[in-house]
Order: structure tokens, then sequence, then C-alpha cells
């Protein structure tokens, strides 16, 4: 047998505190590649299963979305198209990716319940099997973009490789995000709904239709509290070839900061509760 | 040298999301574990699973636990496996677990045999380079041969039994689980698996057995734990343990007079000790 420590995290005793368990669970999870690599993926496969473009129909949609949508709204806003164009579209990428993330944490433990009725096995590790499904769909998504790039004329600038720590702050985020919903969705059963209710609000409510320089005064500082709003600027700007500016960065860091310590008491106190929720 | 030893273990399940109603009738009734409400009047209904249970399992025991439904026989091999952590008493385990409550974690229909090979043999723990070697065997085990090539979907439930038995088994635990819904397909597939859980159970080191079924109790296991109302009421070899069962379930009463002495270490297979 190997050493899968994420499929059978040790257990508490005198010499290993409950705070060590949920350090080993989120180290031993993201560290099973090779296990949430398999599960995420399989989603993925599933959903190519006896269709032709599988996911790519999700990316279809969006695409239809993002073009009819920004030549309206460039037209009404008196925006050139092939400047709202690109930024709607790297913003909605992101978007989805996101908000498709938060729905699916909600179910992430309660989906599981049978492999956690068996093994001892990392909250993590299921956290990032449902994170990387979403990378892949990203990718997906991510041809739309560049599709619109030629037409919009956006090229690759020295900025653009920003967006690998941008993504991957991104996805880490996504991780904590993903691990707290699935907790707190497991033991009220409500939030789930709360959740999509939410997102669908948060859509109009984050800069991706508009841009915050078209808000003033007060509103403007309200859209720039938007947690959301820091998370999509770190990954839009280097896809349209700019820099994000040092509050995004700033901001995001906290977040994932404050998020891990979240997620990290979260599992030290409530880490053997979850099965009983379940 | 694999061991599991428990000392004063309780368990405990809260019950969520039960209406009051609801919930003032289960208080009134028993139904196997003990049903107690937190703090007199709070909200909150709790299963008791697991009272004061302290048990040693020594390297080479194969045990067996017997008890009516709801005893918390199954909580116990949970226990054991960590997914419940009692509330009381503490549980110490030399040696890796390997759990087989169902036989295909993570089995996916839409994917064809051999990825669900795969996949189920890396929850249960086997290395890619494992899983490899033991293809052949679970191959020719399952006895699906080309339908292995397609989607679990297509399976009949049999042949889906076979299959999830087939990787479960090929698994080199140290301290193997087995809960009682471990089917087998049909009687010429049982018996043949019959031969290849003997083999399982004759790698491990040590064997914990959860079953109704007291052939398949007196078949494997070499000492027997007897559990009612979340206790362990009686200890010892396993066909001494079998007749105070049915002594008591003839006599319908779980009160039986139970004799409270005798010693919690039941190291020695002596003769079955009622604690």
């Amino acid at each position: 047998m190997q050493d899968t420590t994420a499929l059978n995290i040790p257990r508490s005793s005198s010499a290993l505190s409950r705070s060590r368990i949920a350090w080993v669970d989120v180290i031993a999870g993201m560290l099973a590649v090779d296990i949430w690599g398999r599960l995420g993926w399989r989603e993925t496969r599933r959903r190519y299963r006896r269709t032709v473009f599988g996911p790519f129909w999700t990316t279809v949609g969006l695409a239809l979305f993002v073009t009819t949508l920004g030549l309206v709204w460039s037209n009404l806003w008196n925006r050139d198209p092939k400047v709202y164009l690109p930024y709607l579209t790297s913003g909605m990428i992101c978007w989805v990716c996101f908000s498709t993330i938060c729905t699916d944490a909600c179910v992430t433990f309660v989906a599981a319940e049978k492999l956690l009725r068996q093994l001892r096995i990392s909250y993590t590790l299921l956290a990032c099997a449902n994170v990387w499904r979403n990378v892949v769909y990203l990718f997906h998504n991510l041809s739309i973009y560049v599709l619109i790039c030629f037409y919009g004329g956006v090229g690759v600038t020295w900025a653009t490789p920003l967006v690998i720590p941008g993504f991957a702050l991104f996805f880490l985020n996504a991780i904590w995000i993903t691990m707290l919903l699935g907790a707190l969705c497991a033991r009220y059963r409500d939030i789930q709904q709360l959740v999509s209710t939410l997102m669908q609000i948060a859509l109009f409510l984050t800069p991706i239709f508009w841009s915050p320089d078209q808000l003033t005064g007060r509103t403007m500082i309200l859209a720039k509290l938007n947690p959301v709003y820091h998370l999509i600027e770190i990954v839009r700007e280097p896809l349209l070839g700019k820099v994000p500016g040092q509050s995004h960065w700033l901001f995001v860091i906290l977040m994932t900061i404050v998020g891990w310590i979240l997620t990290l008491q979260m599992l030290t106190r409530f880490r053997s509760r979850i099965v009983y929720w379940i | 040298m694999a061991q599991i030893v428990l000392k004063n273990v309780v368990a405990e399940f809260p019950i969520y999301g039960n209406q009051p109603s609801f919930r003032k009738e289960l208080v009134g009734r028993v139904v196997g574990g003990v049903l107690r409400r937190q703090n007199s009047g709070g909200n909150r209904v709790t299963v008791r699973a697991l009272q004061d249970v302290s048990l040693t399992v020594h390297h080479g025991d194969q045990l067996g636990i017997v008890g009516h439904n709801g005893a918390g026989k199954s909580t116990l091999l949970r226990v054991f496996a960590g997914i419940y952590e009692p509330i009381g008493g503490t549980v110490s385990i030399e040696g890796r677990v390997s759990p087989l409550f169902s036989t295909s974690p993570g089995l996916d229909l839409d994917d064809t045999g051999y990825e669900n090979i795969v996949t189920c043999g890396l929850l249960l723990g086997m290395s890619r380079d494992e899983i490899e070697r033991k293809l052949p065997e679970i191959e020719a085990f399952s006895e699906l041969s080309d339908y292995l090539a397609l989607p679990a979907r297509t399976y009949s439930t049999g042949m889906l039994v076979r299959l999830g038995f087939a990787i479960a088994t090929a698994i080199d635990p140290e301290i193997l689980l087995l809960d009682e819904e471990l089917g087998a397909g049909d009687a010429r597939f049982a018996a043949h698996a019959a031969a290849r859980v003997e083999a399982l159970i004759d790698r491990s080191s040590i064997v914990v057995l959860a079953s109704q079924s007291k052939d398949l109790i007196r078949r494997i296991c070499n000492r027997a734990i007897l559990l009612d109302h979340g206790r362990i009421i009686a200890d010892g070899p396993t066909e001494e343990v079998l007749e105070i069962q049915s002594r008591m379930s003839k006599s319908e009463t779980s009160n039986v007079a139970v004799a409270a002495a005798g010693t919690n270490d039941p190291a020695a297979p002596a003769p079955a000790t009622l604690v």
C-alpha cells in the first residue's frame, strides 16, 4: 500500500492536536494530486460522454451571450466594442468560474457522503477535486477569449504572464471558499439556496458589465469593497495585457490569508463533526 | 504489530432537522440506541450509539461483532475506522486501517470498468503500480472480460457487484474492517467470493467483521463480541458468544440478568466473559 495520508488522516491523540490534524488535512489533501485530479477530470469526461462538444456547449452559450450583450451594450453606452468586448468577456469568464465554484461548493461534502462514511479522507482533497473540475471548464471558456482578443486587437504584453500568479491566488481562494461553504451547507441546508440567490445578484453588483470608474462617490467605494471584484481583477487585468493595481494584489493576498485561517479554524473545531452533518 | 485499544469509548449521534413533534415521539421510545436530549429542554436530540466500550484487539484476532439491529455494530466499526470520533474515552490504533464498508468507493456508472478499477483502487489506497500489478487478478476474478471496456452503466447488478468486489478484495490490508453488506452476487459467484475473502483475511493482521449472519461469523472469526444498546455485554470465543446471544434472544428481553462481574480485558481467550 502506498502512504496515502490524504485517504487516512491521522487521528487526534495527545501528541497530535486537532489543529495539527487540520493542517495535515489541508496539506495532504492538496498533495494528493493524483486522486483529486482524477476525481475532477472524471466529471469533465462524463460531460463529454456521448456528446461531440461536451462542456464546450457551455462555452458556446457564453460566447453567444458575451458577443450579443457586448455589441448591444457598447452601442448603448457609446463604448468602443473593440475595448468593451474583451473587457466583458474576460470578466464574464472569471465570473462564471467563480460562481460555479461557489454553487458547486455547497454540495461538495454532501455529495461525497458515501466516501466520507467509509474513509477518513481529507476534506481538502474533495474541495480540490471540485475546484480542479472548474479549472478545466475555465480553460474551455478561455478559448472564446482568444478569439475576442483577435477581434479586439488585445496582444500579449509583458504583463500577460501575471495571469499565472493571478490564477494561483484565484484558485487558492476558491479552495477555502469551497471548504467553508461545503461545511456550512452540510450543516445548514438553507445556505445552498441563499448562495445561488446571492450569486444572481452579485453578478450585477460586481464590475463585469460595467467598470468601477463609471461610478462616482459612495457607490464607487462600495464597489471597491466587493472582494469578488478584486479576485476577478487580478486575473482580468493581465488577460487584458495590463498590470493589476497594487491594491488588488494586497486585497486578495489579505483575503487568502484570512480565508485560510478561518478554514483551518473550522477544520480544527468541526472536522470530526462534518460526517454527522451530511 | 497491529493493535486496537478502546478505553471507555462513548459515541453519540446528533439528529438534525427533525420536527419537534417527531422529536417528542422519538424521545419517548427506544429504538436500538439510547435516545436522549442534551441539557433538559434543549433542542438537540442525540442517539447514544456506544456506551463505555472498552476493548483490546490483538494482532491475529479475527473479531466478529454481533448484536441485533441498531446495537451499535456499524458505529463501532466506524469508530475503528476513525470516521466517528468518540465524544468520550480514547481510541488508539497501531497499524493501517482498511475499511471495506461498501465494495466500491467512488464507483462511477459512466466510467468503464477499467477506469473504475483505477479510481476505486486509488481511493482504497493502492498506488498506480499496485493497481497495474493487480489488474490481471481483478480482471480474472470479476469474470467481466470484454465488458471491462464498456461503461459500468451497461452492467447488470450482479456484474457491478462482482467488479466492486474484485477491486475491494485486491487490497493488502493490515487492519481490515468489514461490514455485513459486502454482498457477493449470485450463488456460484458467492462460493468463489468466499475463497477470495478468506485469502484477504489471511493476509490481514487484524480482521473485524460486523454481521447478523452467525454462519459467517463462525466461519471467519476466532473471537466475538456481543453488543446490546451500545454496550459490550459478552466477549470471548466465537461459539460461546453466539451461544449467549441465542440465549438472550430466546428470553426476548435485553435486560437479561447479566452478571456484572468480569474483567474488561478480553486478552485471554478464556471462556466468554460477560462484561
